[in-house]
């Protein structure tokens, strides 16, 4: 078994700078202490999220996917570079091998194609029964990634509903499973 | 466009042009955007020490003051995101008073900021309220960067707190404080009454060069603050995402008109105001960046935003506290009977969808764009803001949701 030197060496840093570096922080700097503080409370989410990096993106992708299969065809003036998108992304997501780079960049295609799409609609001669159909689908499917971006980021301190966010490897694990299955999540 | 297709990192010209045509806002605000893409591919922010800017100061104050004048204990403060504030001690031959020492603040902008926003609108807004609302004075204004690195304010250093000693709630920037019972009895009174000030302060005879004035009756407003806010996506973001897009379709078709134009606070919530923790009296009213004259419905969605309140503990668990202050149930009753000003349940939704919007390209367009190019003194703090973002979009999702 391989140990995580990664995880090993941001709880180092994290230690470093918590035990050395900021008693010798100068009183008289409350920017630099507070920043300090900023940096470890990072290292520490990062921390704890490397071993999930893969997971998110692959969810990210198949939300993205979702969404676009849910629009279905739509004019082709109107997002040009959709069905591309989706073409790519059903492949990436296919691919046991691609890693995290692939798999964000084919979710940010899929998220700029649909982006493009929703702006066309918002023209005034656009068709509003189309424009209707896909706002409400964009709308009613982003909660997903909603749900996974709160448990992602729970530990910096935001959230005003903490104790309603599971744990972000549960929420990961049924937003993936959800997806590949064709229902909502939760 | 989407994200990648254009490099926001070193705007063109046209790209600049681009955004002027597509977004018409207020004028000043205009010219503060502008400034921003022409200035970003410059280089990023360097730490500038006290005794540098110390030394910007003590080169405005001999050009302004007469006589002779000292400045000592300089120190930093943090509290808030945007701006650069070192705080100082001036001794100095006041015309009016006599010798005098004076504990004094510089507040400046860094190189790029989370909001692109006038030190000159900031002056004329904390000069119009004085005597109207506790605020500081203002003491000096370098609207031009002519003697600090950045357009910078000089105003009068208040003593207070943003937040209780030792809460346990409230983050970086103030948001959510938990004042608990005794201080939010003290406390929620006056902040009403500030709010209910501001909205009724007779703007006509102010003085103002740096605001626009909407016609009322018009949705002239609405449509300059989105148009700031969208210009802003445009310009500043690197994610693309189709729950914004939609958000932007759906203001552009129901923009309101504004029934009377009001001063704006633009930023009125717990955190931005210094109160003294003995007694509770709220001792100066802080960051007047956003302020503009528009509609009071922006302020009343900004307030009762979620991510400023918190919900009660134990027994009143049910009861959600607009900024940690005033349960949401009672707030927009009392700020009627307080200000005589109705409350447009229509207009309010509008401007709530419009504020998380603004919130959205803050923590994901501008901070993201401000951290990678290294612009600001706080670049790990705007870094960190991206935990906002799905607490927002969550809560532009269901504004949405109610109203499509």
């Amino acid at each position: 078994m391989n140990a995580d030197h990664v995880h090993n060496g941001l709880g180092a840093a994290i230690k470093a700078l918590t035990d050395v570096v900021a008693p010798s922080l100068d009183a008289d700097d409350p920017l630099a202490r507070e920043q300090l503080q900023l940096v470890v409370d990072y290292l520490d989410l990062v921390r704890s999220r490397t071993d999930l990096l893969w997971d998110r993106e692959r969810v990210t992708l198949r939300h993205y996917l979702a969404m676009a299969e849910a629009i279905g065809e739509v004019p082709e003036a109107a997002a040009p570079s959709l069905a591309g998108a989706v073409v790519t992304g059903r492949r990436t997501l296919a691919d046991p091998e691609a890693g995290v780079r692939p798999l964000r960049d084919a979710g940010g295609a899929l998220a700029a194609a649909l982006s493009e799409l929703v702006r066309a609609l918002g023209a005034p001669d656009a068709d509003p029964a189309l424009r209707a159909r896909v706002e409400a689908i964009v709308v009613d499917a982003s909660d997903t990634l909603v749900e996974v971006e709160r448990a992602w980021y729970l530990p910096l301190g935001f959230d005003p509903e903490p104790e309603a966010v599971a744990p972000v490897e549960d929420v990961l694990a049924d937003a993936g499973a959800a997806l590949a299955a064709g229902r909502r999540p939760g | 466009m989407t994200a990648a297709a254009v490099d926001r990192d070193r705007p063109s010209a046209a790209f600049i042009e681009e955004m002027r045509r597509r977004f018409p806002t207020e004028r000043e605000t205009d010219a503060l955007l502008v400034r921003k893409l022409r200035r970003r591919a410059g280089p990023p922010y360097r730490r500038i020490a006290k005794d540098e800017l110390a030394a910007c100061l003590e080169a405005m104050l001999a050009e302004r003051l007469d006589g002779p004048f000292e400045i000592s204990d300089t120190r930093w403060f943090t509290g808030g995101v945007s701006k650069i504030q070192l705080g100082f001690t001036l001794a100095w031959d006041d015309p009016e008073r006599g010798p005098s020492r004076d504990r004094l603040m510089v507040r400046m902008d860094p190189s790029e900021s989370l909001n692109a926003t006038s030190r000159v609108r900031e002056a004329e807004l904390l000069r119009a309220f004085h005597g109207v609302l506790p605020v500081p004075g203002v003491f000096a204004l370098d609207a031009d960067a002519r003697w600090f690195p950045e357009p910078a304010l000089v105003y009068a250093f208040v003593d207070g707190v943003t937040k209780p000693t030792g809460a346990t709630s409230g983050k970086v920037s103030g948001l959510g404080t938990n004042f608990g019972p005794a201080l939010r009895e003290r406390l929620a009174p006056q902040f009403l009454d500030h709010l209910v000030r501001i909205h009724t302060f007779d703007h006509e005879e102010a003085a103002f060069t740096a605001l626009d004035r909407p016609r009322a009756g018009t949705t002239e407003s609405a449509l300059w603050q989105l148009n700031r806010a969208r210009r802003v996506w445009e310009e500043d973001r690197a994610d693309d995402l189709p729950l914004m897009e939609v958000a932007a379709n759906w203001m552009e078709r129901n923009l309101p008109a504004t029934d009377v134009v009001s001063v704006v606070h633009g930023d009125f919530r717990s955190g931005n105001f210094l109160f003294d923790e003995a007694t509770g009296e709220i001792r100066a009213w802080l960051d007047w960046e956003r302020a503009h004259l528009g509609d009071r419905h922006r302020d009343l969605a900004w307030t009762t935003q979620a991510l400023f309140g918190h919900y009660g503990e134990g027994a009143d668990r049910g009861t959600y506290y607009v900024c940690g202050l005033i349960p949401r149930d009672e707030f927009f009753a009392r700020y009627e009977e307080a200000s005589g000003l109705p409350v447009d349940h229509d207009a309010l939704a509008f401007y709530r969808i419009l504020n998380c919007y603004q919130i959205v390209v803050s923590t994901l367009a501008t901070a993201y764009r401000v951290a990678r190019l290294g612009k600001s003194h706080q670049d790990i703090l705007l870094a960190r803001v991206k935990g906002e973002v799905p607490i927002v979009v969550g809560e532009l999702r269901q504004l949405l949701k109610e109203r499509m």
